[in-house]
């Protein structure tokens, strides 16, 4: 008997491992991929980060030169300054604009799932073709959106430059990047509104909460979850901005619009310090890093399993 | 049987990554996608067909450039010599990028390229990607007299060159001559800057609903008057003839708005030739490759870029491009048998001046008589007066003192800061790139 139910145990095993195996099979073309693509590459830039390389011939090591040099660096003090204004700027933004979209929509009304596909258009269209568009309607002077506040009253002295002053070309990348990515959040916010039990609205209800007090009391806490993936995915988006930079200002006017990546993307391509921007491309990981870990110990706080 | 199928497949999907990327390295790091071609890379073999013991050499151009590569690639295949030329062409706003790329990839396909200007080449040579062709030049006997000033911008200490010029480049000023008849006035040649504003100035206006420009200097070389008066982002405190020009670009941007503004030059549609090909604009600063990008429904004249007081006239400021060999060539002698027929025989230098309206650098007889029929403008013979200032500086930091200049001057252009201001923060922060570099 005990023979037997070792036997039938080592065939599970075997079974087991069998399955294993297929399992294995599959996922190996992906994790060459990404071991070839993004893990080598990832580990050949952290030494790199230590040399001069220049991406032609042989790396000279030169120890944390290259970290030191970075605060000394008044242009990658500037690029980490607006990064930080960025992701401050556009993740609340973000996430309050795609959640009162969700819950706008979440109710079902005639014309709910166009405007659904609407808002959610955007994301799919490339950044580059936004931000050339974008340019367009800025114009300071000729653009529509100017004219349109012109003909609203605003005086033509008062009129914002948008991308073309240091003090609001910032504010109007945040404003066209909130534009395009808030539909994708509103998907995921909407989801998450779609799991909320709904008896714990009908208890709700019957206790009497308005809409207010059932939002806070209900949808909010059972909401967190994805609040809290929704918020993480943002700010590590926010701080890999670079494709709306490098179509609008450039990191201009001056350097208000200047960001890290965009700098990585100077100094290793426009002035060839690959070891350089490597280095700021390991201090960026860092910084994504410690935000992450910070988020992951406060959700024991706030998010509601 | 259900392992079998699944080895079966995961064996497929094994063997299709390996073959992409050994296919990606094959063609040199040229695409990120599969396979060898991208959308913005093309690459055609020569007219003739390829016998399979021909030795290959592959040509890397930009798209700006393509009909004149591709023809000289055809016209050189077509002597049937035992090379074949394959020209690979890469998209001119990637085409930097791209190539210091496929540079560092020491694979060995990269044979023969393009390169932008004299700086470049030099970032190359500090770089030890490019082979000698002092050498090859010596063997072939070729007379270098005519491009020695363009081969010293390209040499280093022994004397060893690393690049063959190929075409030259010269700012002048356009006109549209119609308009100025209308207007009864002189054409603009020979002037000050001072005088180009009071005249951009005086015709700028509004006339049965129409503006009229007096002209456009581009926002994308802002010290283009100091440079050609011979000053670089490296000179000495303090700039005086950057700073003179600034004022000039402030009154020509803001004060006057007789050019255009920043913002509308910024955008990502603005399209110089469109815009004075429109025909509402006065003059147009910008360079000889306007002879052949210029389309327009009037007839315009090229007369001398203006310069600052106390100036020479004719000063202007223009670079050559060159095409280089890499040091990793299978074919080294063989590429630089090409590069020699493409920058310095009558053929080479006539499909250049059919194909471009670009002047060769190496003149010859055969190419100038091109130009002449091809380029009938009034004015083109200031191209061939012009004493050429170049463009860049040749340090390897100069791309970093152009990306802090054109911040500070920006702010200045848009009234954030003054101009006193504007060069106090460009000379800390060049004192700051250059002790980091």
């Amino acid at each position: 008997m005990a023979d037997l139910a070792a036997k039938t145990k080592n065939k599970m095993s075997k079974s087991a491992k069998k399955e294993a195996l297929t399992g294995y099979l599959f996922l190996l073309p992906n994790f060459i991929g990404f071991l070839i693509f993004i893990a080598i590459p990832i580990f050949t830039g952290f030494f790199i980060s230590f040399t001069d390389y220049t991406g032609f011939g042989t790396a000279n090591f030169v120890a944390f030169d290259n970290y030191a040099k970075m605060f000394g660096d008044s242009q990658f003090k500037a690029a980490l300054q607006n990064n930080l204004f960025y992701t401050l700027t556009s993740v609340p933004l973000t996430l309050l604009v795609s959640l009162l979209l969700a819950l706008l929509l979440n109710k079902s009304f005639f014309g709910s799932g166009f405007f659904k596909t609407v808002y959610f258009f955007p994301n799919l269209t490339s950044m580059v073709a936004i931000g050339c568009v974008a340019m367009l309607l800025f114009q300071p002077q000729s653009g529509p959106i100017n004219q349109l506040l012109l003909s609203l009253g605003v005086p033509a002295e008062s009129l914002p430059e948008w991308f073309f002053s240091t003090k609001t070309a910032m504010i109007t990348v945040v404003i066209v990047v909130v534009w395009k990515q808030a539909g994708y959040y509103m998907i995921l916010f909407t989801g998450g509104l779609k799991s909320i039990p709904p008896q714990l609205y009908e208890a709700a209800k019957m206790d009497g909460a308005n809409g207010w007090k059932t939002f806070w009391n209900v949808t909010w806490p059972m909401l967190s979850p994805t609040t809290f993936m929704c918020t993480i995915l943002c700010i590590i988006g926010s701080f890999q901005v670079f494709d709306i930079i490098n179509v609008t200002t450039e990191g201009g006017p001056g350097r208000s619009t200047m960001v890290l990546v965009f700098r990585i993307y100077r100094e290793a391509f426009r002035s060839g310090k690959m070891g350089y921007a490597s280095a700021i491309a390991y201090f960026l990981f860092v910084i994504i890093l410690i935000v992450t870990i910070i988020q992951w110990q406060g959700q024991k706080k706030w998010v509601n399993e | 049987m259900k392992r079998i199928v699944t080895f079966l497949l995961a064996a497929v999907f094994v063997f299709s990554v390996a073959a992409c990327s050994s296919n990606d390295s094959g063609t040199s790091g040229s695409s990120s996608s599969a396979g060898g071609s991208s959308a913005d890379e093309t690459s055609t073999a020569g007219q003739s067909t390829a016998n399979t013991d021909d030795i290959i050499i592959n040509l890397y151009a930009h798209s700006d450039n393509q009909s004149a590569a591709e023809a000289q690639a055809a016209a050189y295949n077509a002597k049937d010599n035992g090379i074949t030329v394959v020209t690979h062409i890469i998209a001119n706003d990637d085409y930097d990028d791209k190539l210091k790329v496929l540079a560092a990839g020491s694979s060995g396909e990269l044979d023969v390229f393009w390169v932008r200007s004299p700086s470049q080449v030099k970032t190359f040579m500090n770089n030890g990607v490019l082979a000698d062709l002092s050498a090859f030049a010596s063997d072939t006997g070729l007379d270098l007299t005519p491009i020695e000033g363009p081969l010293t911008n390209v040499s280093d200490d022994s004397g060893a060159f690393y690049g063959m010029p190929w075409t030259s480049s010269c700012w002048m000023l356009f006109y549209n001559k119609e308009l100025f008849d209308a207007k009864g006035l002189d054409y603009p040649v020979n002037l000050t800057w001072e005088e180009y504003c009071d005249l951009a100035q005086e015709l700028t206006y509004e006339e049965g609903g129409t503006k009229y420009w007096g002209g456009i200097v581009p926002n994308w070389t802002l010290n283009l008057g100091a440079t050609s008066a011979d000053e670089y982002l490296t000179a000495d405190e303090p700039m005086e003839r950057a700073m003179e020009y600034s004022t000039y670009l402030h009154r020509m941007y803001v004060e006057d708005k007789s050019n255009l503004g920043i913002a509308e030059m910024s955008a990502g549609t603005f399209d110089i030739h469109s815009y004075f090909g429109a025909g509402n604009i006065y003059m147009m600063v910008n360079g000889d490759w306007e002879f052949n990008l210029l389309e327009t429904d009037f007839e315009y004249g090229a007369a001398p870029m203006p310069v600052l007081d106390g100036v020479e006239e004719g000063s202007t400021v223009g670079q050559a491009s060159y095409f280089c060999i890499s040091k990793d060539s299978k074919h080294p002698k063989e590429a630089y048998e090409f590069i020699e027929f493409m920058t310095t025989t009558a053929e080479g230098t006539s499909i250049i001046v059919e194909q471009t309206k670009n002047v060769p650098c190496y003149s010859t007889d055969e190419a100038m008589a091109v130009f002449e029929e091809l380029v009938k403008v009034e004015g083109v013979e200031y191209r061939f007066s012009a004493k050429i200032k170049d463009e860049q500086g040749t340090e390897p930091y100069y791309e970093s003192l152009n990306e802090i200049y054109r911040q500070e001057i920006e702010l200045y252009l848009l009234e954030e800061q003054s101009l006193e201001e504007a060069f106090e923060n460009y000379y800390a922060l060049r004192e700051e790139t250059i002790g980091n570099s």
